[in-house]
């Protein structure tokens, strides 16, 4: 029974990691301010397999902030997302990665983030994103590329086995989790 | 034109507004600091009271930790759309970013104030698995954090806010953009 509203509890594979980042979430990236404080927005981003890309607008500050201090750290994730090609859900799928930022262009029109720029406006507006991107091409983006050195996944409801702190008034993790 | 309807209405939230979305079932996503300086950011549940977020950890969450050792925080909570009010009308993506101290409440525990705040969560997210979520877990310790924002800053809609738009770049003006 337990399983049913929980889906499947464990790490994705990495064929399962990049059909999720194939989707239309968006990334939560955390980056340090100019005084060292945490900053956190969500971006579109782009998954190419090794590494995240993001278009960002000439004047956002967390542009300014990734190229001051490169260490980032982010989150794509979901509640319950349609998983089409396996014919189920992703129930609570989660990516977490850190990393390094480098920037690939400095704030220009016309180049190769135009390209990314337009794939993920197809993939997160659907038939709206030639609306939404094209009257925009004209404004100055940066080019940005995170490599993550460390990523985790997790995906349905349940706790990771780490987290159950056994005693003897609380149930066995396996109790629990139905298994 | 699909423009105007896909974009909603633009600009930030009402006070109204902003409470009405943070009392759906949105997650937040919780930006702390390492030890080492580097952000780490997680899906959490929240509860907002209206001055503060609440947050419910297990004792072994590593941002729990991070928290104790530098308690600045940022948090964004953010969405499709938020749910419909009475007249049916929902806010096209809403975004609600929060900066500032956050503050152990309670260190791990069972049977703490923080099962109050993690059964009214439980509900606003799991609705009829909540409790049966929560009673399986309750005797698993967990901090309680409570974070004041000193800073709040709200958008919605599919587009620039004003300030970003270059209007020496070329191309369309802001107002040729957004279908204004």
């Amino acid at each position: 029974m337990a399983e049913d509203w929980r889906g499947k509890i464990g790490g994705m594979s990495e064929e399962r990691m990049n059909q999720y980042l194939a989707g239309s979430t968006n990334a939560r990236v955390a980056v340090q301010d100019d005084a060292g404080r945490p900053y956190v927005l969500p971006l579109w981003f782009h998954w190419d397999g090794s590494a995240f890309w993001f278009v960002i607008r000439e004047r956002s500050a967390i542009a300014r902030y990734m190229k001051a201090r490169p260490d980032v750290g982010l989150v794509i994730d979901d509640t319950s997302v349609s998983d089409p090609e396996n014919g189920r859900m992703f129930e609570m799928p989660k990516v977490f990665a850190q990393g390094r930022a480098e920037v690939i262009e400095e704030p220009n029109v016309g180049g190769r983030w135009v390209e990314y720029a337009t794939k993920m406006a197809m993939r997160y507006l659907g038939p709206n994103g030639p609306d939404y991107i094209v009257p925009t091409l004209g404004q100055p983006r940066w080019l940005f590329r995170v490599t993550p050195d460390h990523v985790k996944t997790w995906e349905g409801v349940g706790w990771a086995k780490g987290y159950w702190v056994e005693s003897d008034k609380s149930p066995s993790y396996e109790e629990v989790h139905g298994n | 034109m699909a423009g105007k309807d896909f974009r909603g209405e633009l600009g930030g939230l009402t006070r109204e507004q902003m409470n009405q979305f943070l009392a759906g079932n949105s997650l937040a996503r919780l930006a702390t600091l390492k030890p080492d300086g580097a952000p780490y950011v997680i899906p959490v549940w929240y509860q907002w009271d209206g001055e503060a977020l609440w947050f419910v950890g297990r004792e072994r969450s590593a941002w729990c930790r991070y928290i104790d050792n530098d308690p600045r925080v940022a948090v964004v909570i953010d969405s499709e759309h938020s749910d419909p009010d009475e007249s049916g009308k929902s806010v096209e993506i809403p975004k609600v970013v929060m900066e500032g101290l956050a503050e152990v409440v309670e260190t791990p525990n069972v049977g703490g104030q923080w099962i109050q705040v993690a059964e009214e969560m439980s509900y606003r997210y799991l609705g009829p698995n909540g409790p049966t979520y929560l009673t399986s877990t309750i005797q698993q310790p967990r901090w309680l954090i409570k974070m004041t924002p000193n800073r709040i800053k709200t958008w919605k809609g599919v587009g620039w806010a004003r300030k970003y738009w270059v209007d020496a770049a070329g191309g369309p003006s802001y107002e040729e953009a957004h279908g204004a």
